[in-house]
C-alpha cells in the first residue's frame, strides 16, 4: 500500500535551528539548520524500503506573507518576533536541499503549511493510502486517525491517538476544542485567559465540545473561570476557527507524482559538496571518485540566443491564465514593467512583461493607445468588465504572489 | 506603483543588486550592460523604440508588436541574468551582504521614496532671491577685479581673463587649447592670494546651489502632496553607500551656513517635527575596530574627545589649533592621503606633513598595519571587503599609470571603512520600522538617508520615545551579525525643519 510522507519543512527549520550548533560552511554562510534538515531527509529516504517507510514524499513550506487566518483575526501570529537573522539566509537553502533530494517542494500563498498538509493528507487517505506527517506540531495532531500518524524525527517517536490523549487528555477529534480554550501565545491565538491544558481538557471531557462548554458557563459555580468563559466566549469561538485546519486547498501537485523512485545522485552530490557536508558525502560514496568536478565553479547555463520573434503579446485572459499557471508550476518568474516615465514616483504603468525560461517571454499591454485614458481605451477592446487592465494586473499579482521568487529589477520593484 | 494600486509582491530578487553585490567596481550594473557582459547580447535600445528629441514617444504610444519585442526581451534577459548571477552569490560568499544588508533594504528604500519629505516652496524662492543678489554682488566684484565684464560661467573666457589679460602665472592649457580653470587650479591661485580666484570659487558654489537646489528643488515638489520624492540607488556608489538623484540630497553642503539655509526648506507637516539622527564619527570608530587600535578604542569606549586625544599624541598639547589639525589628519589618513595632499590641507610643507603622518603611524601602529594589509589584499585579489563581506573591485590597482594606481590605492584604503559604515546604516534602516512598530510608534516615518544620517518625521510629543528607539536601533545595527569593539554613538536633534533638527 502506498505510504505518503508529508514533511512539515517550516516547522522543522525552527526546531533544527534551536537544537543544532551554529555551523558555518566554507563560504561563511550559516548552515546549522540546513545541516539538520539534510540529515533528517537522508534518514527518511533511508527508510524507503522499510515496512512503514515512505513510498511517496513531499516537503511543505509556509509561503511568505499572511494567510486567510489574518483575515479572520488580524492579530494572528502578530506577536512573532522576526526569525533570527542567521536563520533567514537558510530558508532558501533548505528549499535547495529539498530539490537536491529531487523531492517536491510545495507552498501556497494565503494558506499555511499545516493547511496544505491537511489537504494532501485527506486526498491520500481518500485513496486508501497510509499517511505520515513528519512533524511534532500540536495543531497537526488534530489530523491523527487510523492510517495517519505523526513522526517526530528528532525524538525518533511516532505519535498516534494515544500520544494525543496522553498529552492533552482528549483524542485528536476533540483536540481543536482544547487548543481553542488554551489559546497559543506564540501564534497569538487568544483562547480564554486563565485556562491551560489541564482545565481545557477537563472542561471538554466534561461537556463534550467547545460550544457545550460555553453554553454551560452561566450555570457553573461563580468564580474567575466562569466569568472568563462568559466574557471571552467570542474569543474562544474565534480561536476554534483559527486552529481549525483547512482541508480543501486545491491540490496543485498530484500525489501520484510524489513517488520516490530512488534519489538521483548528481544534484545531491553537488549540494553536499557546495556546503562541505563531508560525513554525508562519505555516505554517498567516495568523494574522490566523483564524476562532477567539485569546488566553487558555477556551471554557466547554456542558453540559446535571444529570439525576439518567440515572444508573445498577451491579449486575452485565457492566454494570461496559461502564463500564470506555468509561472506557478515553475516557482519563479522574471518581471519587468514598462512605464511612461523613468521617475518611479510619478510614472504610469503601461505594461508588464514576464519570462519563464530563455525565449519564453511575454508582454502584457495595459496602457497602450496613447493619452491618459489609454487604460480605459484598451479595456474597451475586449468589452468584458473583468478584462479591465487593472483587474488583470491584480489577477497576475494575486497569483504571482504565490511564487517563491521573482527575478526583477529595482525600478520594477518600485512599480510593483 | 502597483503598491499604489493595492498590489503586493512575493519575495523579489533584484538582478542589478545581485550584480552589484558580486561585481562592484568591475563594470556598471544596468541591464543592457549586464546583457552585453554576461550574455554577449545587445538589447534593443530604448531610444530605437521611442525615438529621441522632439519626436520622442511615450512607451504607451509604441505599437504592440514593437513593444512586445522590447519589453519581453527585458524580462527574458532579466531571467537569464538571474539564472547566471544568483548561484554565484553563495559560491562567491556574497550571500551575507545580499541577504542581510541589501535585499531587505529594497522595500525600505522604496517606501522612503514614496513617502518623500515636505518642502516649503516659499523658503526656497526667498533663498533663490537672496542667492541671486549675492551672485550679482560677487559678479560686480569679479568684473571690477578683472577690469571688464565677461561670462564667469565660461571656462574659456575665464581662462583668457586670468592667464592672458591679468597675466597670472601657472596657466595650463588642456587638449582643447583652453586654460584649465578647475577647482584645483582656482584653489591654488586663491591660496597664493589671488582675490579674483577666491571670488570665482564663491560664485561657482552659489550658482551651483541656486541651480541644483533652491531653483530646481521647487520643480521637484510633487503637486499631489507637496513633498519631494528623491530617488535612491543601491548601486550608485562603489563602496555600497546609497546615492540619490532628483534631487541629489547627498551634495547639500554639510557644515556651512548656506547648507543649513537649504535644509530649512525641508519641513514637517503641521503638528509634526523633523528628527535627525546622525552617527557620530562612525568611520573613525570602524577604523579603530578594524585596525585594532587600543588607544582609539579605549577613547571611544570612554566617550573621550578623539580629536583632542590625537592632538595630544601628535603635538603634545590640545588647543583649538592642534585639535583642528588633528581632526584633519584623522580623516585624511582614512582616505589614504599623500604627504602632498595633507600639506595642502594643513598649509605646511610636504616634509612637515610626512613627519606628521609618520608620527601618527608611530602613535597608532594598528592603522599602518591596516593600510598595509588592505593594500596587500587588494593587490592580490583585486578587491577589498567590508566587515559584512561586501566586495569592491579596483581594476586600476595594477595600472601602469602612477596617478591611476595611487588613486585606486587611496580608494581601496577607504572602501572597507566607508563600506562597513554604509552596511551598518543600511541594517539600521531595515530594522527601524519593525522596532518603531513594536514600540507603538508605527506612525513615525523614515524619510531620508544622507551619508551617516537618518531623517524622520513624527508628532512632536513622540520625540523622546522615538529618539530612544532610533538611537537603540542605530547603535546596535551591526549586531548580532557583527560585534564591534567600539560603541557606535548617535546624535539626535529635532525641530520644525531639517535645518533646525541639526
Amino acid at each position: 500500500m502506498p505510504h505518503l510522507y508529508l514533511v512539515d519543512g517550516s516547522g522543522y527549520i525552527f526546531r533544527a535551528y534551536h537544537r543544532l550548533p551554529p555551523l558555518t560552511n566554507q563560504h561563511g554562510e550559516p548552515v546549522g539548520a540546513v545541516y539538520g534538515y539534510t540529515t533528517m531527509l537522508w534518514k527518511l529516504a533511508d527508510e524507503l524500503n522499510r515496512a512503514d517507510g515512505p513510498t511517496h514524499m513531499a516537503v511543505i513550506f509556509d509561503a511568505s506573507g499572511t494567510s486567510f487566518r489574518n483575515d479572520m483575526y488580524d492579530g494572528y501570529k502578530a506577536n512573532r518576533p522576526p526569525p533570527p537573522e542567521d536563520l533567514v539566509p537558510q530558508f532558501p537553502m533548505i528549499r535547495d536541499a529539498t530539490r537536491a533530494f529531487s523531492l517536491p517542494c510545495l507552498e501556497e500563498a494565503g494558506v499555511e503549511a499545516d493547511d496544505l498538509i491537511a489537504s494532501y493528507a485527506r486526498a491520500a487517505l481518500a485513496q486508501g493510502w497510509h499517511v505520515t506527517i513528519v512533524s511534532s506540531d500540536k495543531d497537526l495532531m488534530q489530523l491523527i486517525e487510523p492510517g495517519l500518524d505523526l513522526y517526530d524525527t528528532m525524538n525518533n517517536r511516532r505519535l498516534g491517538a494515544e500520544a494525543v490523549v496522553e498529552k492533552f487528555g482528549v483524542g485528536p477529534d476533540r483536540l481543536g476544542d482544547v487548543l481553542a480554550l488554551m489559546g497559543d501565545s506564540v501564534d497569538n491565538v487568544p483562547g480564554v485567559p486563565g485556562i491551560g491544558p489541564k482545565t481545557a481538557s477537563k472542561l471538554i471531557l466534561e461537556h463534550g465540545d467547545l460550544d457545550a462548554v460555553l453554553a454551560a458557563a452561566p450555570a457553573m459555580k461563580p468564580g474567575k473561570l466562569r466569568d472568563n468563559l462568559i466574557a471571552h466566549a467570542d474569543a474562544a469561538r474565534l480561536s476554534r476557527e483559527l486552529v481549525r485546519l483547512k482541508m480543501d486547498v486545491p491540490l496543485v501537485h498530484p500525489i501520484d507524482e510524489m513517488a520516490l523512485k530512488g534519489i538521483p545522485e548528481a544534484p545531491l552530490r553537488a549540494f553536499l559538496e557546495h556546503h562541505g557536508f563531508r560525513s554525508l558525502l562519505a555516505r554517498l560514496g567516495s568523494v574522490t571518485d566523483s564524476v562532477t568536478p567539485s569546488g566553487t565553479t558555477i556551471a554557466v547555463p547554456d542558453d540559446p540566443p535571444c529570439d525576439r520573434d518567440a515572444y508573445e503579446s498577451v491579449l486575452d485572459l485565457a492566454v494570461l491564465d496559461r502564463w500564470i499557471e506555468a509561472a506557478r508550476a515553475q516557482g519563479h518568474v522574471a518581471v519587468d514593467t514598462e512605464t511612461d516615465s523613468k521617475d518611479a514616483n510619478r510614472a504610469n504603468l503601461v505594461g508588464i512583461s514576464l519570462a519563464l525560461a530563455p525565449n519564453r517571454a511575454c508582454y502584457i499591454p495595459l496602457g497602450h493607445g496613447g493619452g491618459a485614458r489609454a487604460a480605459e481605451a484598451a479595456a474597451r477592446g475586449s468589452g468584458r468588465p473583468q478584462d479591465r487592465p487593472q483587474h488583470q494586473v491584480r489577477h497576475v499579482r494575486a497569483r504571482a504572489a504565490r511564487h517563491r521568487c521573482c527575478a526583477g529589477r529595482r525600478h520594477d520593484r518600485d512599480q510593483l | 506603483m502597483l503598491a499604489r494600486l493595492g498590489i503586493d509582491v512575493a519575495p523579489v530578487d533584484d538582478t542589478i543588486v545581485i550584480s552589484f553585490d558580486l561585481d562592484a567596481g568591475l563594470h556598471g550594473h544596468g541591464m543592457d550592460e549586464l546583457a552585453a557582459t554576461h550574455l554577449q547580447h545587445s538589447c534593443i535600445a530604448f531610444k530605437d523604440v521611442v525615438g529621441s528629441g522632439r519626436n520622442q514617444l511615450g512607451f504607451h504610444q509604441v505599437g504592440l508588436a514593437e513593444a512586445t519585442r522590447y519589453a519581453a526581451e527585458d524580462a527574458d534577459v532579466t531571467l537569464r541574468l538571474w539564472r547566471r548571477l544568483k548561484p554565484r552569490l553563495s559560491a562567491e560568499s556574497a550571500t551575507t551582504v545580499y541577504e542581510l544588508v541589501d535585499r531587505p533594504l529594497i522595500p525600505v528604500v522604496a517606501k522612503m521614496e514614496r513617502t518623500g519629505i515636505k518642502v516649503d516652496r516659499q523658503v526656497l524662492s526667498r533663498l533663490s532671491g537672496e542667492f541671486a543678489q549675492q551672485i550679482g554682488a560677487i559678479e560686480a566684484e569679479v568684473f571690477a577685479l578683472a577690469g571688464q565684464s565677461f561670462t564667469i560661467g565660461s571656462p574659456k573666457q575665464l581662462g583668457d581673463i586670468l592667464f592672458e589679460k591679468m597675466g597670472l602665472k601657472g596657466g595650463r592649457k588642456g587638449k582643447s587649447g583652453v586654460y584649465s580653470t578647475d577647482v584645483n587650479e582656482l584653489e591654488r591661485l586663491a591660496a597664493d592670494g589671488v582675490e579674483i580666484a577666491a571670488r570665482v570659487l564663491d560664485w561657482r558654489q552659489l550658482t551651483k546651489l541656486k541651480s541644483t537646489y533652491t531653483d530646481a528643488l521647487q520643480d521637484e515638489i510633487s503637486p499631489e502632496d507637496g513633498r519631494v520624492h528623491t530617488c535612491y540607488s543601491l548601486t550608485g556608489a562603489q563602496t555600497g553607500r546609497l546615492s540619490s538623484t532628483e534631487p541629489n540630497l547627498q551634495n547639500i553642503p554639510i557644515r556651512t551656513e548656506t547648507g543649513r539655509q537649504i535644509r530649512d526648506a525641508f519641513v514637517a507637516e503641521p503638528g509634526n517635527v523633523i528628527l535627525s539622527a546622525d552617527y557620530s564619527q562612525i568611520e573613525l570608530r570602524i577604523a579603530a575596530h578594524m585596525a585594532d587600535v587600543p588607544a582609539l578604542r579605549d577613547a571611544f569606549a570612554a566617550g573621550a574627545d578623539i580629536h583632542a586625544l590625537t592632538a595630544t599624541e601628535l603635538f603634545g598639547e590640545v588647543n583649538r589649533d592642534t585639535r583642528a589639525r588633528a581632526k584633519t589628519i584623522n580623516f585624511a589618513i582614512l582616505y589614504g592621503i599623500s604627504r602632498w595632499g595633507l600639506a595642502g590641507r594643513l598649509g605646511v610643507t610636504p616634509d612637515e606633513a610626512q613627519a606628521m603622518i609618520d608620527r601618527y603611524f608611530e602613535r597608532f601602529p594598528g592603522i599602518n598595519r591596516y593600510i598595509a594589509e588592505t593594500l596587500m589584499g587588494v593587490r592580490e585579489r583585486g578587491y577589498t571587503t567590508t566587515l559584512f563581506g561586501r566586495k569592491t573591485h579596483f581594476l586600476r590597482i595594477k595600472s601602469k599609470l602612477q596617478h591611476e594606481r595611487q588613486g585606486a590605492e587611496r580608494a581601496a584604503i577607504n572602501a572597507p571603512i566607508q563600506g562597513t559604515s554604509a552596511d551598518i546604516i543600511k541594517r539600521a534602516m531595515v530594522k527601524m520600522e519593525p522596532a518603531l512598530a513594536a514600540a507603538g510608534l508605527g506612525h513615525v516615518r523614515m524619510l531620508l538617508q544622507v551619508h551617516d544620517e537618518l531623517v524622520f518625521e513624527l508628532p512632536e510629543g513622540d520625540v523622546p520615545a522615538a529618539g530612544d528607539v532610533i538611537r537603540r536601533v542605530m547603535a546596535g545595527a551591526a549586531e548580532p551579525a557583527l560585534t564591534l569593539s567600539v560603541p557606535l554613538g548617535v546624535e539626535i536633534g529635532a525641530g520644525p525643519s531639517w535645518g533646525a533638527a541639526h
